[in-house]
């Protein structure tokens, strides 16, 4: 079923006529996160009654479209003669791109990338203009942690707006056993029309939501990275496409990328996809692509599955003894967790 | 296709498809689909939902999913418990499996606040007659529940105990006549002053504490489409053995407390602004302190007059 | 908590089409559509906006105005104070320094 309301989302299958089928596939996109991509192919196709369901993500995704071009502003205005310049990562790129993996997207945090020997000023720059340590990393521990073993700063929330801004300097962090080279990802970003951040170049845009997905420890939205590959993968000319196996191997992403090509070969009959993964020798390791689609058919009862998948992440992000205190420390923090409060709306 | 009200259904039919989550429930602003194996949730739908139109059979999508649910598969054998799953991450506390209605209730309102983006929608009890509609904005403990009830004793219909759904383009509330919820020492109240037959058995010791629904009346339900513009705003709050008073507000007052009890403002930007705004031109606003409903209500007719309903 | 730098020469300015405005008794309420928030503005904070949105100026030029408009003088809102409600305009979107204006 999941297989086929993928398809279903990502437009190569028309939407069911079954009320029941229908009634999960909303459910199915809700749960996965691209309720608003569905909003789109689905259109006017379908029932009034199912428009006006869809038409919630339709509104959630624009607000976050129009917190995103703000945010975007307001970060030109941090950085302005300060000599650095931001890259936009991920669903904020994608927006202020106006690619057509943005359309309908969700974007709830922002991601910059900045290089390393300017994160510190950086920082300075951020916390000078109202962005403080999000409370949920303000312990000391995982300060350290952030700071000594990830690739990023502890995230930020903006203390007036409460939006997330999450900095990176790195695609992966230096403790990784995947060794991906993030020099040609600075010296190929390109300038972003009418502002003076930067955004990946168009293979750069794929090679990095393949790492995301595939060898960033995020599996929580298989869905929408699926779809999000096989749209920005759509937008890239043919002569961009050769390219791109060339880059992937230039950069030393081609197990992330191997994982991806073959998943959207398999789930999205994807022939663009099919391709290149056989110009980069296939997938490593056919066990591991049957646990992505595994994890992409929801098989919510194979526990050990998702567990796999979290080490094994985990286990490219860092060397084994470097992971497990973290992971103890994780441990006993959850038995004492909260759940977060909802935010309730402010006026200023 | 005419309506079917659970009353005129069959019980083991009602079971059956929730068990298959094809239970749809048709009530004004919102349908929902529900699915559950729970016998208590099926009590409480032919008690306190009698008069809801609903279908065995999905006849088509809803703007509510939700799975009345053990928490996982090893904790229904441990100690029966449910939990609502509305499909989406939500701080839901497991209860005890005989407070299934409870957790109906709670999936509902939570699908309701965090979901739909139709209408701005205020944290408010909602009641209407044929001259324009009321709204009660306040913190749970602030009476809205009983003034709710109290003002549908008068002949106002029902349009919800927990949210006020203003309509974008323009200045009108939609009913969703689900049960009012009443909580604690409200529960005697409301059963003097409805009369016991119009309230569910209590579920005791809930989270809550005690907990009882008042059930909507077939003309709430049967008039369930028609909106109405709000011509009255009370800001109600209740202490024991407190004489009334009541303050009338200014407008801009008005506008920032409802800014404050809106669950979605913020997410629908422009139309929000200007829908609040303009519901909030054509109304008066008051806020209340009252030890007792007698009191207040007399109050309430006042101003109700002064606002021409 | 300045959004960016800025100097004495900043010219600010407002931009009319960015806002909503309406009058309730003797408060402004603004909503500002690139930020999507909602503001409430009083006498001053009303008049520095108004000013800008009329006639974009730096720091000087528009406390100038306001404070006359106002029939304020400077022990009644002093430099500081106003400066202060300038940036603040800026961080909630409503006022911001000309070279990042649409207009």
């Amino acid at each position: 079923m999941s297989r086929y309301f993928t398809r279903v989302i990502a437009g190569l299958e028309p939407i069911p006529e079954n009320v029941t089928e229908r009634a999960l596939l909303l459910e199915f996109a809700d749960v996965n996160h691209v309720f608003g991509r569905l909003a789109l192919v689905a259109g006017d196709m379908v029932s009034e009654k199912m428009q006006s369901v869809l038409e919630n993500g339709v509104t959630r995704a624009a607000y976050d479209h129009h917190m995103l071009h703000n945010e975007k502003e307001r970060l030109e205005r941090a950085f302005v003669g300060s000599g650095i310049q931001p890259i936009l990562l991920k669903g904020g790129a994608y927006v202020a791109l106006g690619l057509e993996a943005a359309k309908g997207r969700r974007v709830s945090d922002l991601d910059i990338l900045v290089p390393e020997q300017n994160v510190k000023e950086a920082e300075e720059i951020l916390l000078a203009a109202g962005w403080n340590f999000d409370e949920s990393a303000a312990e000391e521990y995982d300060q350290n942690y952030y700071r000594k073993h990830m690739h990023e700063l502890p995230p930020f929330r903006h203390s007036a707006r409460f939006t997330i801004l999450d900095v990176h300097h790195r695609l992966l962090p230096p403790t990784s056993r995947l060794n991906i080279n993030n020099k040609p990802f600075f010296e190929a970003a390109m300038p972003l029309v009418g502002s003076f951040l930067k955004v990946l170049s168009p293979q750069d845009l794929i090679i990095h939501s393949a790492i995301h997905a595939f060898a960033d420890g995020t599996f929580e939205t298989p869905v929408r990275s699926l779809i999000e590959l096989n749209l920005l993968l759509n937008d890239l000319n043919p002569d961009e496409g050769l390219a791109l196996v060339e880059r992937i191997k230039m950069i030393g992403a081609e197990k992330p990328c191997a994982y991806a090509f073959g998943l959207l070969a398999k789930v999205l009959d994807s022939e663009r996809a099919d391709v290149l993964l056989k110009e980069l020798g296939g997938v490593p390791s056919q066990t591991v692509l049957d646990w992505f689609v595994d994890r992409l058919n929801g098989n919510q009862t194979r526990k050990s599955t998702k567990a796999m998948l979290y080490l094994r992440s985990h286990l490219l992000r860092m060397p084994l003894y470097k992971l497990l205190p973290h992971l103890v420390v994780k441990a006993f923090k959850r038995i004492g967790a909260k759940p977060h409060p909802v935010r309730l709306p402010e006026i200023q | 296709m005419p309506e079917t009200l659970i009353s005129d259904l069959n019980r083991a039919d009602v079971f059956s498809s929730l068990k298959e989550g094809q239970f749809e429930l048709i009530l004004g602003a919102f349908s929902a689909r529900l699915a559950s194996q729970s016998p208590e949730l099926v009590d409480f739908l032919f008690d306190v939902y009698r008069d809801v139109p609903a279908n065995l059979e999905l006849q088509e999508v809803t703007d509510i999913a939700l799975n009345v649910r053990p928490p996982n598969v090893f904790r229904k054998y441990l100690r029966p418990q449910v939990i609502p799953d509305p499909g989406f991450k939500v701080p839901a506390v497991p209860l005890p499996k005989k407070m299934a209605p409870l957790s109906l209730e709670m999936g509902m309102n939570l699908s309701v606040a965090l979901k739909c983006c139709r209408f701005l929608t205020f944290h408010a009890g909602a009641v209407a007659n044929e001259n324009g509609g009321v709204l009660i904005s306040g913190a749970s403990g602030s009476g809205k529940s009983t003034l709710t009830t109290a003002l549908m004793q008068e002949g106002y219909r029902l349009f919800s105990d927990e949210f006020g759904l203003l309509s974008l383009d323009k200045a009108e509330i939609n009913p969703y006549p689900r049960p009012v919820s009443l909580k604690g020492n409200s529960i005697s109240v409301v059963r003097d002053m409805v009369g016991a037959e119009w309230v569910s058995k209590s579920i005791m010791n809930t989270p809550k504490g005690e907990i009882a629904y008042r059930r909507a009346r077939r003309s709430d339900i049967e008039q369930a489409n028609v909106p109405a513009p709000v011509k009255l705003i009370l800001f109600p709050s209740f202490a024991e053995n407190i004489s009334p008073r009541a303050k009338k507000l200014t407008k801009a007052e008005t506008i920032m407390r409802l800014i404050e009890s809106a669950t979605n403002y913020k997410l629908l930007g422009e139309a929000a602004y200007k829908a609040l705004t303009d519901m909030v031109v054509g109304a008066e606003a008051y806020d209340i302190t009252y030890g007792d409903t007698e009191e207040c209500m007399q109050m309430v007719r006042d101003f109700a007059g002064e606002a021409g309903l | 908590m300045a959004v960016g730098p800025y100097t004495s020469q900043t010219i600010w300015i407002a931009e009319a089409d960015d806002f909503v405005i309406r009058q309730f008794e003797d408060v402004y309420f603004v909503f500002c559509k690139s930020a999507g928030t909602t503001h409430l503005l009083n006498f001053l904070t009303a008049s520095i906006v108004k000013n800008a949105v009329d006639k974009p100026g730096n720091m000087k030029d528009l406390y100038d105005r306001v404070l006359n408009d106002l029939e304020l003088d400077a022990e009644d809102c002093p430099s500081e104070l106003f400066e202060s409600s300038v940036v603040q305009l800026d961080e909630v979107g409503l006022l911001k320094p000309k070279e990042y204006s649409n207009a």
